[in-house]
């Protein structure tokens, strides 16, 4: 590479490549939105834009084969800018294929900068769309790859860029027969005053056959410049590069389909955050503050007797100025779940378009923020319920006209704050859950047996049981029975809630309660043998005092006790985490318990002391004692003391052995 | 702890100085590592200076449900949470005993580990020239012969044992998680 600064190239391509995914995530909200308004020129302006920069700047930093794919989609865009093609479904599909494609590229690419992806299938379906003239009115023969004579094919270009770099650079004014079709396409387009620097730019690349005189770019020509007069040039790496595509196939990257690459978009690389100056000077502020109380308290100490008053006003200021820093600062961390509502989107778009239904997604308080985790977090949970909301609750649309619904299904995804947690609901106008084929289903797989007798809501709640789909037939989009378990699981690792409400022709409500940050939240204070723990209040539900003489011994390790109607097990936690059992505890007639629920089973805990409510700070425990299945950190009490945090994760499952007990609500014990 | 002031601005010095670890002697040519001395029983051992990120006095330890005896729990130290070793336990050299003012945790930096080491006291930082450490040596010690670096002889004749931080501080012996299964 003719770089002399290595590690400062290597920093542009990473800078690149972390903008590039913003472009490629952008693109595809611009597709769907072009779905909807198929004339907005605003928007193919936009669209146009972005896939411009995108080409430019990855040529400049020698991503060259992502750039050249870039190119050719913009040749797509360019048909659509001009007006000489319509953006309907099967250009929208291919397009967004294609943002996949570019997706998975980016991606590849930031895990390997030599990565490459096959992309001569979309390409070709691309240049066949770009060709055609005027509106298909026959979308379906379009929509399948098929190879035309006068059709450019992506690998005779590549080839041909490919060949450039052999032949001599006097070769390079005069364009192939391949290349004289693309321009033959610039000559269909409109008058040249309607076209803006852009198209004359991409005419300009496609001319030279390299595309590396990025007129913006002078970095890139300063690069470049020097290699074009070298008839040597086969040398250089990128050269290698372009020959063996597209027949090279780097083996870590397996080319996604497009069902599949909507869900998992979690990037373990993706380490920066975007923070607005705002936010940063905040902090600042309110840093400068506290260091002017700190000040003014350290001078008023010097006579501590009589600035009393003083003292006491200046630490309640320091108190608010600290909480405000503290927001501040967790703030930094969180974003706007819009971008994680725009995939949402797409999922939905996809999955409707799957199975031939009409749904639109309904996205309310995207602005809103959380933390990123959180939001990174949630693409699969989320995508998972629409996916299932979409196939299950939903219903054909000769049903919803039967049942006098709009054609139209609706599906609200609805973010909001309140009282400290973030709450996020799924909800559609579907045929709801029956819950009776639940519980034949849950009878059938040998969840529960024949003769329980559950409520409605408990039936609904074993949705959430692991191995469970109530689908009749497993298909492609849904119904794998690895679902809401799975997704229930994802929501509990953020100290999450979820539940499912449900009115059988009415529709489903799918409620995902989530802490504002992963570590701050409010946890229950209780000591076991002398020694300080917490549980969040979030698992808690409620805290009561238990008579020895309500407590039933079944045998020598189990013990229940009645609770409303219920009977219910009654755990001694402090041996359950391995704390020794109390035995002089024993002639105590009065015990605490904590009542918590593990998949639609209540749980007591019996603790010694329920100390209170606090506001727990989770700290990380050294990578030694990390892995520990009844701890989930650590957090610093007032007084400077460590106290345990307990996870009650593996709970559900070790005590189903008291199931089938004299309990009403019993579940057989799943390994 | 009785530690002279110039203990604490050593190892902190130290700590700026990460790659020269090694301080020439005042000879010229003779290559001088620091030690942190500090007693179990009545005996002398030492660890390199190097990774010792810093001394802290005993505070209150959270114990740790299902942990080894050896692992004591874990403390508050400035607002991060370490994980606490007892040192003697580790050497299987008996319990840690609380002596006030003088048990104390010599926190411990390998990598990516972070550990507080409890010992009943903490004594000096000693230079010590390679001439000085003899690896070969056999004492009657009762610690396992892993964890021994060397054995040093101090000018006034006390015989201090070098601990390998390094085999002490390996993570799969350290790891809870490896102890509950195990």
């Amino acid at each position: 590479m003719p770089f002399n600064d290595e590690p400062f190239f290597s920093e542009l391509q990473e800078t690149f490549l972390a903008e590039a995914i913003e472009i490629v995530e952008t693109l595809e909200v611009h597709f769907i939105e072009l779905e909807k308004n198929p004339d907005s020129k605003v928007v193919i302006e936009k669209i146009f834009r972005l896939a411009h920069t995108l080409k430019g700047s990855a040529k400049a930093v020698a991503f060259d084969e992502l750039s050249n794919f870039t190119h050719i989609i913009e040749n797509l865009l360019v048909k659509l800018k001009d007006g000489d093609l319509v953006a309907d479904r099967v250009v929208i599909g291919v397009l967004l294929e294609a943002s996949d494609l570019l997706n998975d590229f980016v991606r590849s690419l930031q895990h390997d900068r030599t990565a490459s992806v096959v992309t001569s299938d979309l390409c070709e379906r691309l240049i066949t769309l770009s060709q055609t003239k005027s509106h298909p009115k026959t979308p379906e023969r379009l929509a399948k790859p098929r190879s035309n004579q006068d059709t450019i094919k992506p690998d005779k270009i590549l080839s041909f860029e490919a060949k450039s770099f052999q032949t001599s650079s006097s070769d390079f004014p005069e364009p192939s027969a391949n290349l004289s079709n693309d321009k033959q396409i610039d000559k269909n387009r409109p008058k040249p005053e309607s076209r803006s620097i852009d198209t004359i730019d991409t005419i300009y690349s496609q001319t030279d056959g390299f595309g590396f005189f990025e007129e913006q770019d002078p970095a890139t020509e300063r690069k470049f410049a020097p290699l074009a007069p070298d008839p040597t040039v086969l040398g250089h790496p990128n050269a290698r590069r372009l020959i063996q595509h597209p027949s090279t196939e780097s083996p870590s990257l397996p080319v996604k389909n497009t069902k599949e690459a909507g869900v998992e978009k979690t990037s373990q690389s993706d380490e920066t955050i975007r923070i607005s100056l705002k936010k940063i000077d905040y902090i600042l502020d309110y840093f400068g503050e506290q260091l002017i109380l700190q000040a003014g308290i350290q001078e008023a100490l010097l006579d501590s007797q009589s600035n009393q008053d003083k003292i006491n006003h200046m630490m309640r200021q320091l108190h608010k100025v600290t909480y405000d820093l503290q927001k501040s600062a967790t703030s930094l961390r969180s974003v706007a779940v819009k971008g994680l509502f725009q995939r949402m989107n797409r999922v939905c778009r996809d999955t409707a378009e799957a199975l031939g239904k009409q749904v639109q997604l309904n996205t309310i308080g995207g602005d809103l923020e959380l933390d990123k985790t959180f939001v990174d977090n949630l693409g699969g949970p989320l995508t998972h319920i629409i996916r299932n909301a979409v196939d299950h609750g939903i219903e054909s649309i000769e049903k919803r006209r039967l049942l006098r619904k709009r054609d139209i299904a609706q599906i609200n995804l609805e973010a909001r704050q309140e009282s400290g947690f973030f709450i996020l609901t799924i909800s559609d106008d579907g045929h709801g859950i029956d819950s009776a084929k639940v519980r034949e289903k849950a009878v059938a797989s040998g969840l529960i047996s024949e003769n329980h007798s559950l409520s409605e809501q408990e039936m609904i709640d074993l949705l959430f049981r692991s191995g469970f789909s109530t689908a009749d037939q497993v298909s492609d989009v849904s119904g794998r029975g690895v679902g809401m378990d799975a997704v229930k699981r994802a929501v509990e690792d953020m100290r999450g809630t979820i539940s499912v409400r449900s009115k059988l022709n009415h529709g489903t409500v799918c409620t995902i309660k989530l802490p504002l940050s992963m570590s701050i939240f409010n946890g229950i204070l209780f000591t076991l043998k002398s020694q300080n723990f917490v549980l969040p209040s979030l698992e808690i539900l409620e805290v009561f005092c238990v008579n020895s003489d309500e407590i039933r011994q079944l045998d020598n390790e189990r013990r229940v006790i009645q609770r409303s109607e219920h009977v219910i097990p009654l755990i001694d936690f402090a041996s359950y985490i391995g704390q020794k059992p109390q035995h002089d505890q024993s002639d105590k007639n009065r015990r605490v318990a904590l009542m918590i629920q593990k998949l639609g089973t209540k749980i007591a805990l019996e603790v010694d002391e329920v100390i209170g409510q606090r506001r727990i700070v989770q700290k990380k425990l050294g990578r030694e004692a990390e892995g520990l299945k009844n701890v989930a950190g650590g957090a610093i009490m007032g007084d400077g003391s460590v106290a345990l945090i307990l996870s009650t994760a593996n709970l559900g499952n070790d005590t189903f052995k008291y199931a089938n007990t004299k309990s009403k609500v019993g579940f057989k014990k799943t390994t | 702890m009785n530690l002279p002031d110039e203990f604490y601005d050593q190892s902190s010095a130290l700590e700026d100085s990460n790659n020269n670890q090694t301080v020439p002697s005042s000879n010229g040519d003779r290559i001088k590592r620091k030690y942190l001395l500090f007693s179990l029983n009545e005996e002398n051992y030492a660890v390199p200076l190097s990774c010792v990120k810093e001394v802290v006095a005993l505070s209150e330890i959270t114990k740790m449900p299902q942990a080894p005896a050896f692992f004591k729990g874990l403390i508050n130290l400035r607002g991060k949470i370490h994980s606490v070793v007892d040192f003697k336990r580790k050497l299987d050299q008996g319990e840690c005993r609380i002596i006030q003012k003088q048990t104390s945790i010599i926190i411990i930096e390998i990598e990516d580990l972070t550990i507080g080491f409890m010992v009943e006291d903490v004594k000096e930082v000693v230079s010590l020239s390679e001439s000085q450490i003899e690896s070969e040596l056999q004492i009657s010690s009762t610690v396992h012969e892993d964890y021994i670096q060397g054995v040093a002889k101090l000018q006034d004749k006390r015989l201090v044992i070098l601990l390998s931080m390094n085999r002490i501080l390996n993570f799969e012996e350290l790891s809870l998680v490896r102890h509950k299964l195990a």
